[in-house]
């Protein structure tokens, strides 16, 4: 459990994407197999655990998503999925890149990993940076989240075409809690959140990418 | 001399590893908790236009949020939901020892278009015969209940006072706090919080300063004259009386509900406070009083 968790946090700060997808799926190989974890080692918790709560492909067939506890983080995260959509600089595609960002942001929270929500954010987008400090501050020394699902159910875009484009977006998250190495709670969870946010982006041709991010207040 | 150096670098060592651990300070990792710590973009919704807009820096900000309340377990219609019942909360003993319903609160932010409903807080009680339409009928009255609540617009204090000299800054300043209460309304207990936002000096010669966001600040004795952003200097002499208005924002939750804002701001203003406004006039002499005992300002001299 513990080994894994240290495996997992080094190939993202080393590697890039592509050595992380390849890590998480030998992860996920290797815990099919292992009996490790307390968590999850019985084979009828696998069974009876459904993977269709997940829209997105996992990595292997036989990886079993478990969302983090106090008992230890999520498991077999599945990877979000860019759709081919918001590779259109149209309404509808900068809809689908800010709801993608959101899962790649929840991702992060997740796994600690937020490597990919930096390739989908400019340097310049001081919230996207805090974001993401933020996470890495609370993975440090061995912890990690449970709970901090991030929603997204309300995003309007307005595509500039000149003018800048941006997505009014009703972001909610659950309560965080940020978990010690031995389980017990780093701090105070923090309270769920119902939140306005102004994202704007520029298309750069084949994609979009976020540049700046705001609160609506 | 070898030993020591060797102590005083594993003293150091030790410290550079352990004091990180003890300085500790919570890990701001929400989503709104970080926007807000790192300084992310504010925006408002125009009312006029619609549009999205930068906050402007140090702008009141007003809450965010929409709230509204449903009763506890309460699907819609006639439907209950049947587990949640044995969760319910008993509001007994409420103002003049009337029964209520428990409540549960939502917010959603204002200006998302689409934006939906999620869980703020609750359950708490309302105890009213008909709950559903209680919070528009205290929202109609809250502004006027503000307006006439005692709230204090804070102190004045000038410098130097009370006689300042006529063309020399003279520094105000005000001590305005945030103040609390608790009122009945409609039967239930309502706990409203002012918080003061914004000030306006009227330095009694005519001239108005604000309203502006400064309550102004003490100056050290040694520095008095200075100009400070709430400082003024009088052009003639007299007797002027300073009023001090405080804007306060108000919130105001019903039965430990959230704080919910209070349309507008309440203006309060301070007692007037009197200034005499004096000239001086500076006459220099080569004499002491011993040698010339005639001279202007010795004792028993008729000023001209």
């Amino acid at each position: 459990m513990a080994s894994l968790n240290v495996f997992v946090s080094r190939g993202i700060r080393s590697g890039a994407v592509a050595s992380v997808i390849a890590a998480s799926v030998a992860l996920a190989g290797c815990a099919g197999g292992a009996p490790a974890d307390p968590g999850t080692s019985s084979p009828a918790a696998s069974e009876s655990t459904s993977p269709s709560a997940s829209p997105s492909p996992t990595p292997t067939p036989s990886a079993v998503y478990k969302p983090a506890d106090a008992s230890g983080p999520a498991q077999n995260v599945p990877v979000p999925v860019l759709p081919e959509v918001a590779k259109t600089e149209t309404k509808e595609g900068l809809e689908a890149f800010v709801r993608y960002w959101y899962e790649v942001l929840d991702y992060a929270y997740e796994t600690g990993d937020s490597q990919i929500l930096g390739t989908l954010s400019e340097a310049s987008c001081v919230f996207c940076s805090g974001l993401r400090e933020g996470v890495a501050e609370a993975w440090a020394e061995g912890r990690w989240i449970s709970g901090g699902k991030i929603e997204t159910p309300a995003i309007t875009a307005t595509v500039g075409h000149g003018a800048q484009s941006y997505a009014v977006v009703q972001v909610l998250q659950q309560v965080i809690e940020i978990r010690n190495p031995d389980g017990s709670l780093h701090q105070a969870p923090t309270a769920a959140t119902n939140t306005g946010s102004r994202a704007a982006a520029s298309f750069n041709g084949t994609g979009w990418i976020m540049t700046d991010l705001g609160l609506i207040r | 001399m070898k030993v020591r150096g060797l102590k005083v670098l594993c003293v150091t060592v030790f410290f550079l590893l352990f004091s990180p651990i003890a300085a500790q300070a919570d890990i701001s990792v929400g989503y709104e908790d970080r926007g807000l710590t790192v300084g992310a973009d504010q925006w408002v919704r125009d009312e006029n236009t619609g549009q999205l807009v930068r906050g402007e820096p140090g702008a009141v900000n007003n809450d965010p949020n929409d709230y509204k309340y449903e009763l506890q377990c309460h699907l819609g219609g006639g439907e209950f939901n049947t587990p949640c019942l044995s969760t319910i909360v008993e509001c007994k003993n409420g103002p003049e020892g009337k029964e209520g319903i428990p409540v549960i609160w939502y917010s959603k932010p204002r200006g998302v278009p689409g934006a939906v409903w999620s869980f703020h807080s609750g359950p708490t009680c309302l105890y009213d015969a008909k709950p559903e339409d209680l919070l528009p009928r205290i929202a109609a009255e809250i502004q006027k209940q503000f307006q006439s609540l005692p709230i204090i617009a804070g102190s004045v204090v000038a410098q130097p006072s009370p006689h300042t000299l006529r063309g020399a800054e003279t520094n105000f300043y005000a001590d305005a706090r945030e103040q609390q209460f608790d009122v009945m309304m409609f039967g239930q207990k309502v706990h409203v919080i002012a918080i003061p936002v914004q000030y306006t000096w009227n330095y009694g010669d005519g001239v108005v300063l604000g309203p502006q966001q400064s309550m102004g600040g003490p100056l050290p004795q040694e520095r008095w004259g200075e100009k400070t952003r709430t400082s003024h200097a009088y052009a003639n002499t007299g007797d002027f009386q300073v009023v001090l208005t405080t804007s306060f924002r108000g919130t105001y939750s019903v039965n430990s509900g959230p704080p919910l804002p209070i349309p507008g701001q309440g203006q309060f203003s301070a007692p007037p406070q009197t200034i005499s406004v004096w000239r001086s006039i500076t006459r220099n002499y080569a004499d002491d009083c011993n040698q010339n005992p005639h001279g202007q300002g010795c004792p028993g001299v008729v000023a001209p």
